[in-house]
């Protein structure tokens, strides 16, 4: 997030909400989010689904799954047309713009609409209103990443944020609300095939060979494979060899079969994890680790604040700190390393770093107990940042780009007439292996279900509470159906937590050209009652 | 800024501030009851009552905005015969159940009782209604038990001004008020999202999350681990990825409640995932406490020591990475664990393993 | 709920709306509060009302209010033990500090009002486990009244038709039926059992048309007892006077009525003016009056010191009942002016017949009582120009019953209210020419009621030719001290049985001159007490005799009905004469009126031993 939670709850007048459901997947920034509608904040909703949210938005745009890039490219055509830009911010602040603004000519309100199955009026009031306000903040979450055009989409909302000048003030910004508890850290600390920790590039030879002195290894210089690329390539031989740190993939990844051929196929494959999990079940090794009650660290949220974790009680006997077995099998591989605490692990990240400079645990326990610290957090006197692009963008100017509207990799066709989107509900967490173990999560939402519209359900025979068969060219579940008109005809949402038919034996592993997420909102399906 | 007397002494308070503000601001401690910063101010519990020079009668203190010169006094004989009264007046408004909180003590007592150590309140003698309310428990997490219940209307707050939720309400009427908590038989069909902060905000537990009751049942400890009282541990919760601050109670080396704390991003606020499902798994009987390492004899996984394994994970993936190089080696870290484990776990890889094949489940 | 509820013209309670008629009948509930209840049961419902009213947000309310009522019910039950009174006092009072709005903090400061005014009353219950002497509900309208008139009886027989009968069963207590009629101030409706269905029977009214259907002069009054040969003088023929010389000759004794005036009727005469009570039909009651025994008239022959000295030693008994005749004047520059005159001195000349003539003058009248509207409607009638009423405070708050004050607005009296005289204009021959008042704004309340300080406004003029000073009454008392009978605040002592204080032994005391200036029939029952105890005094025991009874009673009709008032001749035209300005009651509104009465001499407390209120 450009902004923090405070300062988009308190000073935003209007707030784009896209592709997100908070309420369920964001809780208490869903809560925030209702404590600034009743301030008086204006709310634009985005989303097919008619979320808790949208009850409470003064206009809820139902655009069709796979549209954001449609429907963010008119709203830039309607603001510059509608002459909402800020004229002075584009000037000094941004390049690009010509280009850009004969880019979204076509995307005439009309034609936007059209493709996205909203009203015209709609639509230009969203513009009034976004381009009016002092202070607009966009927040947006995976129904604009997950995408094969999720980067597209990402980019064209930017394209919105700039032309009106919302970037580095209170109240406005670019807000992707993260999903899980650390996944900005993770980012943050170089769990990707290009970056080092910092976001600091893998080829670049100045970076490397600081790494290289500081670990006193030589380190590969070619670039990696995303983890979702990664399954292809096992299939194909190249990966022979995989380390799983606590993630459950055949729960959680697109098309299940997939995941497991490609599991299936590794010649090693170790596990570490709290629990036997679906994935960990493959595995030649599994190691037992220790969770986040269980030890000294730190999380980063979406905000990029970082804040303590800390130990409240001893791990299971037989179990290990993670960082020790990391540490082992570094040792046992012939690169020697002590052990270290977590408190000394975050001084060398500090001066490996630079934005997380001035962060270490004893400021974290001190100064900034209640507030953490956001970074860029270049030394040990910053206060943090908790708005980002203030006076410049990193120093340059902000590019606009130029996406184009590319329709999703699969469209539904007479044998798989239905759009499919997945998601979170509120009481339970992705696969479920903390949230299923607390015994009432799963009383109240315990089983996988599909909600479709009533108007489709109709048509099929299908009544509200019938256990149904869903089916994608990849694979069949059995699961029930939830009829209503939370979702529009031919379009359908399934949770993926859920065991019993879950979701990703249906979803569809295409992914996007540049951030390699696959599209988890849209696959085409089919839908039959079970006799 | 204005310029106030606080027993005497000049202290500059805020513009707008509340004599309890201002007081808290300069460490002058007056009880409160029904007060919750950000939650509730309806001033209902007369704890707060202070003297205020040239006002004939006291005035809440949370309630009350400074004004220039205002002389205040925040105790006398008075003030603590009328705020002990007001207490007394609290504990025999329902049975036996709510006037025996008066006599509760230690780091689980409830704020109610804590309160009435403090002023010297005692079980009021002549309680005489009984506890025959039903108490209302469908939701599988929160409970609400009428007999214990005060109407302080701080739930009401936490419901309505902070998480918005709008689904819990007092029914103000009269001497016979009470909450309309939305845990009965019909809890589904209700806007409740179980987050608990209602239960957060109550003052004697009649608001209560239903696993705190269920942790008084006897739980067996692990060995050599002995809390004398519950401690609280400050952490970050562990779900997505709003960043919340909470406090884990920890009970003899188990992990038996989470709060919300004063975090930047949740102001004290948590979800119902972060309340109630971010402990219980931590000592589910299902961990995995040895290593496990597939035999080649059966196939199956069966345990090992941690040197056996770790000596199957370092050989192996040595033979891959001396013989097919670091690329056909991948590492997959957690999006859940911490900066410290995912900065060593990508160290590792690209140290160890040789590999730039790392990634997160950051796109799932 | 959320932010998008939609406004509604339906109120947030669709009860409130009808909760309209419960208030009402709680109200009027609050009116009829009985005389006699005890005053610690009626805190206690005080408090529960208080209780009821809470939202239930603040403990010192929500849980106080009850608790506090629970205690005083224990209270009322004589089952408190003695810290009880100290234990609500204390929480009343941590209730009124600490309350949050009026419901909690006025329900505790009535409550600790009603713990000081009623000492005696929470200490007995709590000391000797009852009520003090004299609690006790009985009859309203005949508690009420002061000389304790059967009113329900007298009801029934106009029902009936029994005027006469009527007319004797108010003399059993009153020898005044006429005058009562007329000019009575009726306490006896104020808490009248009726206002529980709809409001206080007219009882009055229907008293006047007994009496326009039997004049007293025409109804023979109850025999006398046997002659005693004892005589007692009486100073004064006014109602008290007369009164007790009514009584005592029933009783047989011989009474001799000393009059300083040409004729009989004390202010009913030279006080109330004649538009409002009729002289002829105050000669009826008088005439009534002198059948009664045996009762020597000296009129004209005022009582001086020496003269009151020789009554004390040649008559076995003395009433003094010589009222309040003097009026107040006010010290202000200018009061000496031709023009300015004192109210009773008017009233009191146009009592023998000498009319005034304002033709053509501005008339101002000083004060807010009905001896003000007296002259305000006099000077109307007198042919005065303008007329206006000066008054230091606001309308609502005169002293004057609202429909006298109505009645002179109606017949052209200009009210200038929170006006506070300051200075009479004169002009150079020493007349009066005009009024200078000092506006008043209204203030905080004293002493029960809002109380008027100079306001920021300049003086106003009020042109007028004549002032007419109506601010009370003063007692004659001089003679009478000079017998050695003492005085407080100017008004001669007496016991509660009217038996003076000090002075010859014999002399008794009552009416205007012990009370200060007071209603008619406070006077006429001074008199009635009087009598009884001067005929203890001269040591008999005599029952007056009756011979009337009151109806069987019907059923109580609950249907409620609207009250019958008593109409007044237009304005326009009744302001040109002196003539009767009241028109009584028809037959039709007579029994219907009638009708109403709730009989409570028969049904509730006044069946009961201690239920009535009589001396007979």
């Amino acid at each position: 997030m450009t902004n923090s939670i405070d300062d988009i709850v308190e000073h935003a007048d209007v707030i784009m909400l896209v592709g997100s459901n908070p309420e369920e997947a964001h809780p208490v920034i869903g809560m925030r989010i209702r404590q600034a509608v009743e301030r008086g904040c204006r709310l634009i909703v985005v989303d097919p689904r008619r979320i808790g949210l949208a009850s409470k938005a003064d206009i809820h745009l139902r655009v069709r799954p796979g549209t954001n890039v449609a429907f963010a490219n008119g709203m830039v055509n309607l603001l510059i047309s509608l002459g909402l830009a800020d004229d002075e911010f584009v000037r000094e602040r941004t390049e690009g713009f010509r280009i850009m603004q004969a880019q979204v000519e076509e995307f005439t309100a009309d034609y936007v609409a059209r493709t996205c199955g909203i009203a015209v009026q709609d639509l230009v009031s969203a513009a009034k209103m976004y381009g009016t306000a002092r202070h607009a903040a966009i927040l947006y979450c995976l129904g604009v990443t997950e995408h094969t055009t999720g980067t597209d989409g990402v980019m064209a909302l930017s394209n919105i944020a700039m032309v009106t000048g919302n970037l580095g003030k209170p109240g406005s910004g670019m807000n992707p609300l993260r999903g899980q508890n650390n996944v900005q850290g993770a980012c943050d600390m170089g769990a990707g095939p290009d970056d080092y920790p910092g976001y600091q590039k893998v080829w670049d030879p100045k970076v490397r060979a600081k790494f290289e002195q500081t670990w006193g290894v030589e380190l590969p210089d070619w670039a990696g494979t995303k983890a979702t690329e990664c399954f292809p390539a096992m299939l194909e031989g190249k990966i022979k060899g995989l380390y799983l740190f606590g993630e459950d993939p055949v729960r959680t990844d697109p098309d299940t079969s997939h995941v497991l051929k490609s599991l299936a196929a590794l010649d090693f494959f170790v596990v570490q994890d709290l629990f036997l999990t679906e994935t960990a079940k493959l595995a030649d090794v599994v190691l037992p680790g220790r969770c986040y009650a269980e030890k000294e660290g730190t999380f980063t949220n979406t905000e990029r604040r970082v804040q303590r974790v800390r130990k409240a009680v001893e791990g299971p006997e037989g179990s290990r700190l993670d960082t020790e077995i990391f540490t082992e099998v570094m040792n046992r591989m012939g690169y020697v390393q002590p052990k270290l605490s977590g408190a000394e692990l975050m001084d060398e990240i500090a001066t490996l770093t630079p934005t997380y400079g001035g962060i270490s645990h004893a400021r974290l326990d001190g100064e900034a107990f209640d507030r953490g610290l956001q970074w860029p957090c270049t030394d040990a006197h910053h206060p943090g940042t908790p708005i980002m692009h203030i006076s410049s963008f990193s120093g340059s100017v902000g590019a606009f780009s130029t996406p184009d509207f590319i329709r999703s990799a699969e469209l539904p066709d007479d044998e798989y007439p239905f759009v499919l989107m997945t998601g979170r509900v509120l009481y339970q967490y992705n696969a479920c292996a903390m949230t299923g173990r607390t015994p009432g999560t799963s009383e109240i939402a315990g089983d996988s279900f599909i909600e479709i519209n009533t108007c489709d359900a109709g048509a099929l025979g299908i009544t509200d509470g019938e256990r149904i068969r869903v089916s994608s060219r990849r694979g069949t579940v059995e699961t029930t159906a939830r009829v209503s008109s939370k979702t529009n005809p031919g379009e359908t949402w399934m949770p993926f937590h859920f065991q019993d038919g879950n979701a990703n034996w249906l979803t569809h592993a295409a992914l996007d050209r540049v951030s390699k997420a696959p599209e988890y909102k849209v696959c085409a399906i089919k839908i039959e009652k079970l006799q | 800024m204005h310029n106030i007397a606080i027993n005497g002494e000049p202290v500059i308070a805020r513009e707008g501030a509340t004599i309890l503000e201002a007081a808290r601001k300069v460490g002058v401690r007056i009880p409160t009851l029904c007060f919750l910063k950000e939650r509730s101010g309806v001033a209902s519990c007369r704890v707060c009552v202070v003297e205020v020079e040239g006002e004939p009668y006291p005035v809440p203190a949370c309630a009350t905005p400074v004004r220039d010169g205002m002389e205040i006094t925040t105790d006398s004989p008075k003030l603590a015969a009328y705020r002990k009264m007001a207490l007394e007046l609290i504990l025999s408004s329902k049975g036996a159940a709510l006037a025996s909180l008066a006599c509760e003590e230690g780091a689980e007592a409830t704020e109610l009782s804590k309160l009435c150590c403090e002023l010297g309140v005692q079980v009021p003698a002549d309680v005489d209604g009984t506890d025959a309310l039903p108490v209302v428990e469908g939701n599988p997490f929160l409970s609400y038990d009428p007999n214990l219940c005060i109407e302080c209307q701080r739930c009401v707050g936490a419901c309505n001004a902070a998480a918005r939720n709008h689904s819990l309400q007092s029914r103000m009427r009269g001497s016979h008020v009470l909450i309309d908590a939305p845990f009965g038989a019909d809890w589904r069909a209700t806007d409740c999202e179980s987050c608990g902060n209602c239960a957060q905000a109550c003052p004697t537990g009649a608001l209560s999350l239903k696993s705190r009751r269920r942790s008084e049942a006897p739980v067996e400890t692990p060995a050599g681990v002995q809390d004398a009282e519950a401690r609280f541990v400050r952490t970050t919760c562990p779900h997505c990825g709003v960043g919340c601050q909470l406090e884990l109670e920890v009970r003899d080396g188990r992990i038996v409640g989470a709060r919300g704390a004063q975090g930047a991003s949740n102001r004290s606020l948590l979800c119902v995932k972060g309340r109630s499902a971010s402990y219980d798994f931590v000592s589910s009987p299902d961990r995995l406490t040895s290593p496990l390492v597939r035999s080649p004899e059966t196939g199956e996984l069966e345990p090992a020591t941690w040197d056996e394994a770790l000596d199957v994970v370092a050989s192996r993936f040595t033979a891959l990475r001396d013989e097919c190089g670091g690329e056909s080696i991948a590492a997959f870290a957690c999006s859940r664990s911490t900066n410290e484990d995912v900065y060593l776990f990508q160290k590792m890889a690209r140290t160890a393993l040789r590999s730039n094949n790392i990634d997160s489940c950051a796109r799932v | 709920m959320g932010t998008l509820t939609l406004f509604s013209i339906r109120p947030r309670s669709a009860a409130d709306a009808r909760l309209g008629s419960t208030v009402d009948r709680f109200a009027r509930r609050v009116e009829a509060l009985p005389p006699g209840i005890c005053p610690v049961a009626a805190q206690a419902a005080l408090l529960r009302a208080g209780a009821a009213q809470t939202c239930g947000k603040c403990v010192p309310c929500r849980d106080g209010l009850p608790r506090l009522a629970a205690e005083v019910d224990e209270i009322v039950a004589c089952t408190a033990d003695a810290g009880a009174l100290e234990r609500c006092r204390a929480l009343a009072e941590m209730i009124r500090d600490t309350s949050d709005c009026a419901i909690g903090y006025e329900a505790a400061a009535a409550f600790l009002e009603g713990l000081d005014q009623f000492t005696d009353e929470f200490s007995a219950h709590i000391d000797q486990h009852r009520c003090t002497e004299g609690i006790g509900q009985s009859v309203p309208c005949e508690t009420l009244c002061p000389a304790h008139v059967n009113a329900p009886g007298y009801i029934a027989l106009v029902a009936e038709g029994k005027y006469a009968d009527a007319v004797n069963m108010v003399r059993k207590d009153n020898p005044f039926p006429t005058a009562c009629a007329f000019v009575c101030e009726h306490p006896c409706e104020e808490r009248c059992r009726r206002i529980l269905l709809d409001a206080p029977i007219n009882i009055r009214g229907i008293k006047r048309f007994a009496v326009d259907n039997a004049p007293a002069d025409t109804v023979a009054t109850p025999p006398r007892s046997v002659d005693t040969a004892r005589t007692v003088a009486i100073i004064g023929g006014g109602p008290s006077g007369l009164t007790c010389a009514y009584f005592c000759a029933l009783m047989g004794h011989r009474v001799t009525v000393f009059e300083a005036r040409a004729q009989l009727g004390g202010m009913m005469r030279y006080g109330i003016p004649a538009y409002r009570f009729p002289r002829e039909r105050l000669d009826e009651d008088i005439r009534g009056i002198l059948e009664a025994g045996t009762i020597t008239i000296r009129c004209g022959e005022e009582v001086d010191a020496v003269r009151m000295r020789e009554i004390a030693d040649t008559y076995h008994a003395v009433y003094v009942a010589i009222g309040a005749q003097k009026g107040k004047t006010l010290d202000m520059p200018g009061a000496d002016a031709e023009g300015v005159m004192s109210a009773v001195d008017m009233l009191g000349r146009i009592g023998d017949g000498d009319y005034p003539d304002f033709t053509g003058k501005d008339v101002a009248v000083v004060g807010g009582g009905n001896v003000a509207m007296d002259c305000a409607r006099t000077a109307v009638r007198a042919g005065a120009k303008t007329v206006s009423v000066a008054y230091r405070r606001r309308k609502e708050d005169m002293t004057a019953l609202p429909t006298e004050v109505e009645a002179a607005i109606a017949e052209g009296v200009e009210m200038m209210v929170l006006q506070a005289p300051s200075s009479i204009e004169v002009d150079d021959e020493g007349r009066c020419r005009a009024l200078i008042c000092q506006p008043q704004h209204i203030g905080p309340v004293k002493r029960g009621r809002p109380a008027p300080v100079a306001a920021d406004k300049p003086p106003v003029r009020m042109p007028a030719d004549v002032v007419l000073i109506a601010v009370g009454q003063d007692i004659d008392a001089a003679p009478f001290e000079a017998c050695g009978m003492t005085t407080t605040w100017g008004r001669l002592d007496a016991d509660d049985r009217l038996h003076a204080a000090s002075g010859p032994r014999n002399v008794f005391v009552g009416g205007d001159c012990q009370t200060g200036p007071a209603t008619v029939i406070k006077a006429i029952a001074a008199g009635k007490v009087a009598a009884r105890n001067i005929d203890a005094f001269l040591g008999y025991n005599h029952k007056v005799a009756c011979e009337v009874e009151a109806p069987a009673p019907h059923a109580n009709d609950r249907t409620p009905y609207g009250r019958v008032e008593l109409i007044e001749r237009p304005a326009r035209e009744r302001r040109a004469d002196f003539e009767d300005v009241e028109l009584g009651m028809s037959l039709e509104e007579a029994r219907q009126e009638c009708g109403r009465c709730l009989r409570c001499d028969h049904f509730g407390a006044g069946a009961t031993e201690r239920g009535r209120q009589q001396y007979a």
